[in-house]
């Protein structure tokens, strides 16, 4: 079954376009990474699906409903992100008790058993938390709502290394326990990678690609030696990106989609590329790099 | 997998509406302090009239609670236009919520703050009168009881609570405007006041007559009527204004 169901979806901003007809769907129960750069129109998305925001064309469809005004939606779905506003009057043990009432599946028991792990004062308010410290707690509401669909959206802002890897830890092991749809949006794919089943790159509003992980990481080689000899056995190939070219040596990545034996007989070195580097190299833009900038003079 | 939860519009509002009773106490802290600095002021610049003929001199202080429930009033107003603000919003929209059951929680938890700083201001009247007899040095202690029936006594509960929720339902409107549209903030006050210019200089009294539709009905059937009324128009529009309105 799908949970989401988005069709030609535009939202824009006077001429300007957040999201650009874009097409996709989520399965239940899988943990899909939201990945793009900054400004690629993320948080637009995941907040149309939460139905904060309207799309200005196209369809978007949450278990079947428009998510927009949708009270069965918000009932089951929790969006997550370091803005989540919460009334200064109560301490955060009497938040997680206001949250339990609203969601039918709160997990009170993780709820309080996070809070303590993270080193969490329940009498502390959620205004008076450090930002690393906020977004913590935030995470630890968004997992004991335990909604069918669960929203990160860059739910790591501010954490140190080690909360984001308990984090992404917490998040697989709940995950495991109660399956359930999750999306997270976010810039550390490296350390994401392990936890997540597909993939969706965006950029410019527009999908770039929507694969499983494991095929994300089969998806590019770089081919590297020689230059004249790289470059012949280019014609047949889909360059994403040239790295490194000069006279003599060079290294290009391509979509893997050839027999390696072929280069690797013409002595081209064949390797792999890590999902990491494949969306930034799919997602460049061809202004050239930062040095560009600085080297005008 | 894990099934989907049906919900109800009542029972989200009633999640709502509790939420707001907890979390929105600064409301009622706020009312106590307009209260009592409504009291205190009335203590200190009761209206005074001397009569005199020349042997005896007669001064007569009044003591009346109306000025707790102006600034009842004014507390109201302003109450309701700080809850369509963002911050308080977004506090909403952190748990399940649409903006229907979103304004229908405003309404209710401002409905029941209204009847309490209603209660509360009628109340003050009596605090003002101990506090008097016990400050003032006075003579002689005149209170209206008598020819005043309980009907009556209501009927002025039933008014104040009205004047209170028709400033809640204007501030609500007006909250609701600005956050429809920003540009609204300016542009309100200058319509209104360019317009009532207009009205005025064609002979017309301009919002003075608004102003006496509602303070110069002296019918109480009459007024509660226009009362409801004007108070069920201002909720709708403050329902279909904020009905498309983006949150978070």
């Amino acid at each position: 079954m799908k949970v989401i169901e988005c069709e030609r979806l535009v939202k824009a901003y006077g001429s300007m376009k957040a999201l650009d007809q874009i097409n996709f769907s989520i399965e239940e129960n899988t943990i899909t990474g939201l990945i793009g750069r900054n400004g690629a129109g993320k948080t637009t998305l995941l907040k149309i699906i939460a139905g904060f925001w309207r799309g200005t064309e196209g369809e978007v469809k949450v278990f079947n409903r428009s998510p927009f005004n949708n009270l069965e939606v918000s009932m089951n779905s929790i969006f997550v992100d370091d803005m989540m506003s919460f009334t200064y009057t109560l301490n955060l043990g009497e938040i997680l008790d206001e949250a339990k009432a609203f969601y039918p599946n709160w997990d009170e028991e993780i709820a309080f058993a996070l809070l303590e792990y993270f080193n969490f004062n329940p009498k502390q308010t959620h205004q008076s938390l450090s930002k690393g410290k906020r977004s913590t707690f935030n995470m630890i509401v968004g997992l004991a709502a335990k909604c069918p669909l669960t929203i990160f959206d860059e739910p790591t802002t501010g954490m140190d290394a080690a909360v984001r890897k308990d984090f992404y830890r917490a998040l697989l092991k709940d995950y495991l326990i109660a399956p359930r749809t999750i999306i997270i949006s976010s810039h550390h794919l490296d350390e994401l990678e392990d936890i997540l089943e597909d993939i969706l790159l965006v950029d410019e509003g527009k999908k770039v690609l929507q694969l499983p992980v494991d095929e994300l990481k089969e998806y590019a080689v770089t081919l590297s030696g020689r230059t004249a000899v790289v470059m012949q056995t280019l014609q047949d190939k889909e360059v994403i990106y040239k790295r490194d070219v000069n006279i003599d040596n060079c290294s290009v990545v391509v979509r893997n989609n050839f027999s390696h034996e072929e280069v690797k007989r013409l002595g081209i070195q064949v390797s792999p590329v890590t999902p990491t580097d494949i969306c930034v190299y799919l997602t460049n833009q061809t202004k050239g790099a930062i040095d560009d900038v600085f080297n005008k003079s | 997998m894990m099934s989907l939860t049906k919900v109800s519009l009542s029972s989200v509002v009633r999640l709502q509406y509790r939420y707001k009773l907890k979390a929105y106490t600064g409301v009622f802290m706020g009312l106590i302090l307009v209260q009592v600095i409504g009291i205190l002021l009335t203590l200190v610049g009761s209206m005074q009239t001397s009569f005199s003929n020349n042997v005896y001199t007669v001064e007569v202080s009044m003591f009346s609670p109306s000025l707790v429930i102006i600034l009842t009033i004014i507390w109201a107003f302003l109450n309701a236009i700080l809850m369509t603000t963002k911050a308080y919003r977004e506090d909403d929209f952190t748990f399940v919520s649409n903006r229907l059951s979103y304004n229908l929680s405003n309404m209710a938890f401002l409905l029941t703050a209204c009847v309490i700083g209603a209660i509360t201001a009628l109340l003050s009247g009596g605090i003002i009168q101990l506090l008097t007899y016990i400050t003032q040095d006075i003579d002689v202690f005149l209170t209206v009881t008598h020819e005043v029936s309980v009907g009556d006594y209501v009927a002025g509960a039933v008014v104040t609570l009205l004047y209170i929720l028709l400033a809640a339902t204007a501030g609500y409107l007006i909250g609701m405007m600005t956050q429809f549209n920003k540009r609204l903030i300016i542009l309100i006050p200058v319509l209104l006041i360019g317009l009532n210019y207009i009205a005025q200089h064609n002979g017309n009294s301009g919002f003075v007559n608004i102003l006496e539709f509602y303070f110069m009905e002296y019918s109480f059937s009459l007024f509660l009527l226009k009362a409801v009324v004007t108070l069920i128009i201002g909720s709708g529009l403050a329902i279909l204004l904020s009905n498309r309105l983006e949150v978070r």
